[in-house]
């Protein structure tokens, strides 16, 4: 790929990001707290230099990495103690003070699940099952309701906050010499009145505001993100011209695999609707990953009606097991090894946290032909397993969900001589290649929907097979 | 839940109830907390699936709340401003609101008393001279042996007919049927709660404990939402006799032109014949209807009836009020018909049809399933039986099965169990469409004297001028203190204030059968009622509730004010109240609810039907639907007695067809 120069020299370690990694490094620029898909800043999806799709020379380009979610879907505040912080150490009391609060916002704000489906089945009755390829009025309504809403709710929720001195805090020191004395007054009076206006919140949040200016992380926006449809996030994903990726392959699911205290109040299977419901509306370009948690006894008893009628019927592209002690339990966990027979039975891509090379090994041997991909970059230590099944591993997934990382793969293809990220091995992985049955799924759910054949398919079958795809 | 999130919730609850209990309240605070940790322990033990929305709400309230110390001012302050803040936030500030009000209300003291109620002047009827000595009729009961409870084994036997619920439509059809000779099980997700109250807190709920019987004998405690062009609570029984047991007993038969609507446009000649007055007649003798003024010998009508009979002879329209006919004999006037009722003076479907068809010894009652998915066999479409599952909760799930199945779960659950029937799917039906509901906004008129409409019938009286050019009738009704705290307006002090009126007012309010736009969408579990109005639905409230202030306004005396049930502007004068009420322009507006769900799926003969005329689910084989969900337009008018003589009409096809 035509990248950034120079980096040449930048040690083998380094370029073998982790997803863990990238998750963190996004968090850096503050795609913030947005661990994943919420929290994405379109302009800077596309860094310069970047190759458009018909540049690539025939190459795919498919995004494994980005989280579909909105803050209803997930414990937010524990996702904000038990990762976000421990990410950001020197932000870390900070995060832990706004965790219930922006727990609070998105699970009063934020459109449940149902909620969700309604009003994409309200937009695709008004315009049309096309939502990737207008910006109508009725979507600016939703996201200008929205702002609104959080601009409404947020001075009435933050004053008082351990949160929001701490915040204040951060910005104060900075101001003066860097936005200026008519902004360093705002921010003292907001201090001292220890209150908030709405129109506070617009200069907090503004484009040279101070959250932006001062801040290294963007505490507020993405509060505020998290309070969004989930549908506003894949139409900035699937915005025509502005996209990397070809075709977009998200989990559903952020945080799981800890105790629940309170659930979230959207259900997984009311999210899972939601988005199903989003697959139809996206032309072929939007396929999730399943989440499965095999850990909860009556997920497991369900999840294969359950993952069959989403990857049969419901156009998901394959699954994602949650939890990472599923790996662990497998030697008594018939449930999951009938879902794991079927997968494998079926060509269903299966994403899994890693475990321990032995492990991972000992269950290909008994599901032989499982496509199994690693949540992090561990291929060495796999490769040696000498399984010979179709791994995935981190290293060869485009992330293209947080900001900034784009760049940053953008810079680890060059190191590696543009061969780091394969969007061939994505697509090899997933079954996409003509005649797979995971294509012949996907090309009835066109066929059932009256989907035209998406690009990422036209793409796909003019490159050569296992051809590189470039980030 | 961890015992650190009981406290955490808890604590929330407590600062909650402080910030709305009124300084001089009787009830103490920890009193009040203990009844509402109880009630949501009581809830979740349901079964209940909306338990969670309670979780969430409690959870945001909780973290709002951080930062006060829980302290009364601070609470009241932050509460305050969530608030005047834009919905959803301001919603879960009324929530609160409703929460911390009605549990207050409704907490007894030791002797089963709610002080906090009494204090605004109402008695409960233990307490009310008329009361002593009033017998309980003897009539026949439903006898145990009828039902199978939720932890007995299903019977391996295959059933002539299963019916699913055992309300208005599935107990006539369980008496019509087993009296042909025909062996009937009877689902219901709820309980069957014993008839009478023993006195000692076995059975059935205090009469007058609200909350306790609405966690009995209520659908999620009478906290089914909807929502959509509006948010607003969806009332309905769950219980053996379902809505029967806790309607208000008025018994209305199908207006005219909606007879003819539905003969002409949807091929239902059943509904334009003879026959349906015939079957409306033979319901009629054995519930007793008859008129309110035979029905309560000693006239504890509703006290509402005298201001609106009063405005409307002021007003020159005396012939436009009309006592109900009610399914009611000897009335105590106690004002229990929402609280089902503890003296048996509603003949309810659990005195009447119900042992009737026990008595024949082929019924089984189902009580405490819940009804999972019809069995349909693909190749035929051939109902097979119904997987039910502990209401309850627990794993012990099981099929039963029978020849014939008979969906009479009302307007939402039977959508909901035809949708998340999977085998139904292939035929794309438009299950869940043309929802529809009569919804009501109460008025309350605020009268200097003393006014103790609670003392009386709840629902004895109507108006109605010219029903089909009108949209609406106006209905009096009334209820004990915490449910009717639900219909006033008002934030913080100024409810208070208007709930210390409660023994002032007498209340009506407007009844309008809505257009069929809404959805009960089965996709979610639990389902999910979509609120679609349209101007038209708006235009009726407004002239409803326009023409009971006139109403009100007219009578003599003449009330100090009227309230309507507005967020903002609520309380109305002469001369305020037209513009005020024409100036409405949305139902984010106005709160509204309904306890009258109806049509989602449609009877037709054409491609709008989910079920064909004569009930049976369109290209199906032995499955039928029959209750108020297959109405293809709402009556605007209580539909109970409707739906009994329809399964009565429907008996017949399901047991010759």
């Amino acid at each position: 790929m035509t990248g950034p120069s120079g980096s040449s020299a930048r040690p083998r370690a380094e370029a073998a990001l982790s997803r863990r990694r990238f998750l963190l490094a996004g968090l850096g620029g503050l795609s913030v707290l947005g661990l994943g898909a919420p929290g994405l800043a379109p302009a800077s999806r596309r860094s310069p230099g970047a190759t458009s799709v018909d540049e690539a020379a025939g190459g795919i380009r498919i995004d494994v990495h980005s989280r579909l979610f909105n803050g209803q879907d997930v414990q937010l505040a524990r996702l904000f103690d038990r990762v976000i912080a421990p990410a950001h150490p020197e932000h870390a009391d900070l995060i832990r003070a706004g965790a219930d609060l922006a727990q609070a916002l998105a699970w009063a704000l934020a459109p449940s699940g149902a909620d969700e489906t309604w009003r994409l089945d309200e937009l695709a009755r008004r315009r049309g099952p096309a939502l990737a390829e207008r910006d109508d009025a009725p979507i600016r309504a939703d996201l200008e309701a929205a702002d609104r809403r959080f601009r409404d709710a947020l001075p009435v929720v933050l004053p008082g906050t351990e949160f929001f001195r701490l915040y204040l805090d951060r910005l104060m020191p900075r101001a003066r010499a860097e936005l200026g004395g008519q902004a360093a007054a705002r921010l003292a009076r907001i201090a001292g009145a220890g209150a908030l206006e709405p129109r506070d919140v617009d200069f907090l949040l503004g484009a040279d505001g101070p959250e932006r200016a001062l801040l290294a992380i963007r505490p507020l926006a993405a509060f505020r993100r998290y309070t969004y449809h989930r549908y506003l996030t894949v139409r900035d994903l699937l915005q025509p011209g502005a996209g990397l990726a070809d075709l977009v392959v998200p989990t559903v699911a952020v945080f799981d695999g800890e105790p629940r205290r309170s659930a979230p109040p959207t259900s997984r299977r009311d999210q899972l609707i939601a988005i199903a419901r989003l697959v139809r509306l996206c032309g072929g370009q939007l396929h999730p990953l399943l989440p499965v948690d095999p850990g909860e006894p009556a997920d497991a008893r369900e999840a294969l009606a359950f993952v069959r009628d989403a990857v049969e019927h419901r156009g998901f592209a394959g699954v994602t097991l949650a939890a990472p002690l599923a790996l662990a339990a497998v030697p008594n966990d018939r449930p999951l090894h009938a879902l794991l027979d079927w997968c494998a039975r079926e060509e269903v891509a299966v994403v899994t946290p890693a475990t321990s090379p032995a492990r991972t090994a000992a269950l290909l041997v008994r599901h032989p032909g499982l496509r199994l991909g690693m949540r992090r970059a561990a291929a060495p230590a796999f490769a040696e397993s000498g399984a010979g099944a179709p791994l995935m591993h981190g290293i060869d997934w485009m992330r293209r969900s947080l900001e900034g990382s784009a760049r940053e793969i953008q810079r680890v293809d060059a190191d590696r001589g543009g061969s780091a990220f394969r969007g061939g091995d994505a697509a090899d992985f997933l079954g996409l290649r003509r005649g797979r049955p995971a294509r012949k799924r996907l090309e009835r759910f066109y066929d059932r929907h009256r989907v035209p054949s998406p690009a990422w398919m036209r793409i796909l079958d003019a490159s050569a097979p296992g051809g590189s795809a470039h980030a | 839940m961890s015992a650190d999130a009981r406290a955490e919730e808890a604590q929330t609850l407590r600062a909650l109830i402080d910030a709305f209990r009124p300084p001089a309240c009787p009830i103490g605070l920890d009193a009040a907390t203990r009844r509402a940790v109880e009630f949501l322990a009581a809830f979740r033990a349901t079964g209940s699936p909306r338990a969670s929305l309670l979780d969430t709400g409690l959870t945001v309230l909780g973290a709002l709340l951080v930062g006060t110390g829980g302290r009364r001012e601070p609470v009241r302050r932050r509460l305050s401003a969530v608030e005047s803040s834009l919905p959803p936030l301001r919603d879960l500030a009324r929530f609160a609101q409703r929460l911390a009000t009605v549990v207050l209300y409704a907490t007894l003291d030791e002797t089963g008393r709610p002080l906090a109620a009494q204090a605004l002047g109402y008695e409960v009827f233990e307490d009310r001279p008329r009361s002593r000595g009033a017998a309980v009729p003897s009539e026949p009961r439903l006898p145990r042996a009828a039902i199978v409870a939720p932890s007995e084994p299903i019977p391996d036997e295959v059933y002539d007919v299963v019916v699913v619920g055992s309300g208005a439509a599935g107990s006539v059809l369980a008496e019509r049927l087993t009296a042909r000779g025909r062996t009937v099980a009877l689902i219901e997700a709820g309980d069957y709660v014993p008839e009478r109250y023993d006195g000692a807190g076995a059975g059935r709920p205090r009469p007058h404990d609200e909350l306790d019987n609405l966690l009995r004998y209520y659908k999620d405690a009478g906290l089914q939402p909807a929502a959509g062009d509006c948010r607003m609570v969806v009332l309905q029984g769950q219980c053996v006799g379902g809505s029967s047991v806790i309607n208000n007993a008025v018994c209305f038969r199908m207006p005219d032109h909606r007879r003819a609507e539905w003969a002409r446009e949807f091929g239902a000649a059943w509904a334009a014949a003879p026959a349906l007055d015939e079957a409306y007649d033979r319901i009629a003798a054995e519930l007793r209807i008859a008129s309110v003024t035979s029905a309560v010998p000693d006239g504890w009508v509703n006290p509402s009836a005298r201001f609106l009979a009063g405005g409307a002879k002021a007003l020159g329209a005396e012939g436009s009020l009309h006592a109900c006919s009610v399914n009611i004999e000897a009335c105590l006037g106690c004002g229990y018909c929402n609280l089902a009722c503890a003296y048996l003076r509603k003949r309810t479907v659990l005195q009447t049809l119900l042992p009737s068809a026990a008595a024949t010894g082929r019924l089984r009652v189902f009580a405490g399933r819940r009804a999972r998915e019809l069995v349909v066999r693909t190749t035929a479409y051939r109902a097979e039986g119904v997987r039910v599952e502990p209401t309850r909760g627990g794993t012990d799930r099981g099929t039963i099965r029978g020849r014939r199945v008979v969906v009479a779960a009302g307007a939402v659950g039977s959508s909901a169990l035809l949708g998340r029937t999977t085998a139904l799917a292939p035929l794309e039906l438009p299950i869940g469409e043309r929802f529809s509901f009569n919804f009501v906004s109460p008025v309350h008129a605020d009268y200097e004297a003393p006014v103790r409409a609670f003392d009386g019938l709840q629902m004895g009286h109507y108006c109605v001028e010219d029903l089909p050019r009108d949209g609406f009738v106006i209905e009096t009704w009334f209820s004990p203190p915490a449910t009717q705290s639900l219909a006033l307006p008002g934030w913080m002090d100024d409810l208070q204030a208007n709930l210390d009126r409660y023994a002032h007012y007498a209340c009506a309010s407007p009844l309008v059968g809505s257009t069929a736009g809404s959805k009960v969408d089965a996709r979610f579990d639990p389902e999910q009622i979509w609120i679609r109005l349209g101007s038209e639905d708006l235009d009726r409230l407004k002239r409803g509730l326009t023409r009971t202030c006139e109403l009100f306004f007219a009578s003599t005396p003449s009330p100090r004010r009227v309230l309507v049930n507005t967020l903002r502007d609520w309380s109305l004068t002469p001369e305020t109240y037209r513009a005020r009420i024409a100036a409405l322009d949305s139902f984010g507006d106005i709160q509204i609810s309904t306890a009258h769900p109806q049509g989602g799926n449609c009877l037709s003969a054409d491609a709008r039907g989910v079920v064909r005329p004569d009930f049976r689910v369109h290209h199906t084989r032995d499955l039928y639907v029959v209750d108020a969900s297959v109405f293809p337009t709402s009556l605007g008018v209580n539909p109970h007695w409707t739906v009994m003589a329809m399964a009565d009409l429907a008996a017949g096809h399901v047991a010759d067809d």
